[in-house]
């Protein structure tokens, strides 16, 4: 009953926090639009990169921090919720399924763990890939960037594996609850992987062309903030999925 | 911007990655210790440590603008808020602990499913056995053929399920005048429990029986006395419920 009572106070709550980051979002946005410098013809658009050049670091924004840093970490913010929805949806239909293959039907925990381990390793690769690029030094960048992405690579690998496995043991989107929240979730997850990787390979590609530069390292810098959140929701699924089914004492 | 007071330096980020490392280590092998409360909070907090870490230092939350943090932790904030409430309106547990306990529970349950019975903690001392068959029918809707079971004392016996219905349906035996509330406490159980709630009220607790699919299980009789069975699917109990009686 205690807890019923607190219901009333979390909803205010949570409705204060959505009006917060709405307000926020909406600085971050207006933010990111002022700052786009206006281009109207070819001269201006020279004037301006003399500017930018010479001031590179000192953009004013509201936040005197770049917009389009905040406006990521807005992103990673609302893409908690996301994920928290999702996983509650999980955690809720958990052990609700009538008919199998239940999770310890075809939960393989050793390819999980080396995946997982794998993915975390990619985020050490990515660490050294942001730390590079602001130390100058693009031929280190191009190695770890590059070996980021085959750890990703290697991750989905590991994904579109373990999803046939499952599918050839009988598990399906649409066999039971387990099935449905489970794909949807880890599917959701692999999704922003995928998206990762594309991103990381259009880096290490862009590098190539010029396009990669000490100066710029806050490009590397906003792809590192989403591959460590990639990785950061994966320790949950993997805690909260995989390792809770784990019998005891085994 | 690559001085080391805005940023971890390389040194720091190998050991914050052979950190994350060994805990996701001693996360897969924590289950080997057989003390349940270790085994959920220590995985809940080595999932936050990690969480932490990856946050601050590779993230580098840390050495940045205090602002961001504020911002991921609105996020996190709802949606630890949108968790709670989905979790109280779906009426789930959400004092994780325990919520752990019963799913940890049900796991290893669910093992014992292909002996598709549990055992009947309560049997007579016989010399002798001697079988004795009892054939039930479940049918639409709700419905078993009989509502009175008479079995002879010392007995091995070996009940089919004729499950004629599109429901599932288990057979489960009880003390007499417990129905009630063994049906209720089936709900919780789960279906990963096939609907048979840990009790010593229970003599024997069948699987669930799949639509249009015939079982059979054995059981050795209980002591001579009145008892009662019933089917312990949710809702089921008001229709197919019958009184056993061992002489």
């Amino acid at each position: 009953m205690e807890a019923l009572k607190l219901q009333p106070v979390i909803t205010a709550f949570s409705v204060f926090g959505v009006f917060v980051c709405i307000v926020l979002t909406y600085y971050a946005l207006v933010n990111l639009f002022k700052s786009f410098p206006r281009i109207r013809s070819k001269k201006d658009k020279e004037a301006i990169m003399d500017e930018d050049a010479d001031a590179h670091h000192h953009v004013e924004t509201y936040t005197g921090e770049p917009n389009i840093k905040l406006f990521w970490w807005v992103f990673l913010a609302s893409d908690c919720m996301f994920f928290g929805s999702l996983i509650t949806a999980y955690l809720i239909y958990k052990g609700q399924s009538l008919v199998g293959p239940y999770p310890l039907d075809v939960f393989d925990m050793e390819l999980t763990t080396i995946s997982t381990f794998i993915l975390l390793l990619s985020s050490f690769f990515m660490v050294l890939t942001l730390s590079s690029i602001q130390k100058g030094d693009l031929g280190k960048f191009r190695f770890w960037c590059f070996s980021t992405f085959l750890c990703g690579l290697t991750f989905l690998g590991f994904q579109v594996y373990e999803f046939e496995h499952f599918i050839h043991e009988g598990l399906r989107l649409k066999t039971n609850l387990f099935g449905s929240t489970f794909y949807l979730l880890t599917g959701t997850h692999g999704v922003h992987v995928a998206i990762g990787v594309l991103w990381l390979l259009g880096m290490f590609i862009y590098s190539f062309w010029g396009g990669i530069t000490k100066e710029r390292a806050i490009e590397v810098e906003i792809a590192g903030l989403y591959w460590h959140f990639v990785d950061v929701v994966w320790i949950v699924i993997f805690s909260v999925i995989y390792l809770m089914e784990l019998p005891i004492g085994g | 911007m690559s001085d080391n007071k805005d940023h971890a330096s390389v040194k720091q980020y190998t050991q914050v990655a052979i950190i994350l490392a060994l805990i996701t280590w001693l996360e897969v092998v924590m289950p080997n210790w057989p003390v349940q409360w270790v085994f959920t909070f220590g995985l809940l907090i080595l999932a936050i440590f990690k969480f932490i870490y990856v946050i601050q230092i590779f993230m580098h939350l840390k050495y940045d603008n205090k602002f961001f943090t504020a911002l991921l932790l609105f996020g996190l904030f709802l949606a630890v808020g949108t968790i709670s409430a989905l979790m109280k309106i779906y009426d789930r547990d959400f004092t994780l602990p325990s919520f752990m306990v019963q799913s940890m529970g049900n796991e290893e349950s669910s093992k014992d499913n292909s002996d598709d019975s549990n055992e009947a903690n309560v049997v007579e001392d016989c010399d002798e056995r001697v079988p004795f068959d009892i054939e039930i029918i479940a049918s639409d809707p709700m419905n078993f053929d009989i509502d009175e079971i008479v079995v002879p004392s010392c007995s091995t016996i070996t009940l089919t399920l004729v499950n004629d219905s599109n429901m599932e349906h288990n057979f489960v035996l009880i003390s007499e005048g417990k129905g009630n509330e063994i049906a209720i406490a089936a709900v919780d159980a789960g279906p990963l429990n096939n609907y048979v709630p840990e009790s010593e009220d229970i003599l024997f607790g069948g699987a669930l029986v799949k639509p249009q699919v015939t079982e059979s299980f054995t059981f050795d009789s209980p002591p001579v006395g009145e008892y009662e069975f019933l089917c312990t699917f949710p809702g089921h109990y008001v229709f197919m419920k019958g009184s056993f009686t061992v002489e």
